[in-house]
């Protein structure tokens, strides 16, 4: 009998490795998450994690009992945007309203390569014409 | 063939003016020029809000017995310097018949108290919102806030920042006698 290949040991844990760090996410760490993402209304550049301000704190005591209370992360999130509307969201989520601000640098980004295309064969025709005694 | 070089050369100016239009209108238009976004709770049923009064045997705050008229709902502190420049307008709508309720958001008691017996108080009833659960459930970014809320119970204006007396005259008053209508 030849050993098993290590190989094939670490296939098997794999999904057992990865599953680790979100089983062992400790409470902490899912409020701290939870609040890194979402604005502090009365700083509005600044995360709740990182806002010293008096709301700020009331939010977070407010998500640390959510969590305690075994709601999910979507959950919690839900109930302060329909308290706070998007705007409390640092990450602006993806919908008609937003298309724009999500897919706007990616439609200039198209633009630009069409045009530049365009312009690089223009210039490579005109190279090839005939009547051009530049080139061959 | 130079027409066109031009209309693509004009093309980034044109997009930089049209940019700055978009970005200018939106800034005109930000309500009441604060800088607070519109609130979320705006057009949606005021949520059910049931708190101790601020006084010992004062009557409690309960939004769902104040269905069937108009109201006004102030958010306020004795610790914040704009309650006290509002407190006049509160008053007036008080002594015009306008039924005024208010959220003593995160306060000392008897510190609000003595606010209201020096100045006048022009609640008909006054919870005291402890933790500021109350503040959050209702969306607010601070420190006054004023709801005014239809017959139905919706949320139909919301005013951040210290009302003053052009806001009261102009916006306030007229919404109010709009939302008193009798129903069509």
């Amino acid at each position: 009998m030849t050993a098993p290949s290590p190989v094939i040991g670490i296939v098997v844990l794999l999904p057992v490795l990865a599953s680790v760090p979100a089983t062992a996410e400790t409470a902490d760490e899912r409020v701290r998450a939870l609040a890194a993402e979402l604005r502090c209304v009365v700083c509005q550049n600044q995360s709740l994690l990182d806002s010293d301000a008096d709301l700020a704190k009331d939010m977070r005591a407010l998500i640390q009992e959510r969590v305690a209370a075994g709601d999910t992360d979507e959950a919690i999130v839900d109930f302060l945007v329909e308290r706070y509307g998007d705007f409390i969201l640092l990450q602006p989520p993806f919908k008609p309203a937003t298309w724009f601000l999500w897919l706007g640098p990616l439609a200039f980004l198209l633009l630009a390569l069409a045009l530049a295309r365009t312009r690089v064969r223009r210039a490579r025709s005109r190279r090839s014409d005939p009547d051009d005694p530049g080139t061959s | 063939m130079t027409f066109r070089r031009i209309y693509l050369y004009a093309l980034p100016a044109v997009a930089v003016v049209a940019l700055a239009a978009v970005f200018a209108g939106r800034l005109a238009t930000l309500d009441d020029g604060t800088d607070v976004p519109p609130s979320a709770r705006l057009d949606q049923p005021m949520p059910l809000i049931q708190l101790d009064s601020l006084y010992p045997d004062g009557p409690a705050l309960d939004t769902e017995k104040l269905r069937g008229a108009p109201y006004v709902l102030n958010v306020w502190a004795e610790w914040c310097g704009p309650c006290k420049i509002e407190h006049p307008q509160l008053l007036a709508m008080s002594q015009q018949g306008i039924p005024v309720y208010g959220v003593n958001y995160k306060d000392r008691p008897e510190l609000a108290r003595a606010f209201l017996a020096e100045r006048g108080d022009p609640f008909r009833a006054i919870g005291a919102d402890q933790d500021g659960r109350t503040g959050i459930e209702l969306g607010i970014f601070g420190v006054p806030e004023t709801f005014l809320v239809d017959r139905e119970g919706f949320i139909r204006h919301r005013h951040a920042g210290p009302l003053s007396e052009d806001d009261l005259e102009r916006v306030f008053l007229p919404f109010l006698a709009h939302l008193q209508e009798p129903e069509s």
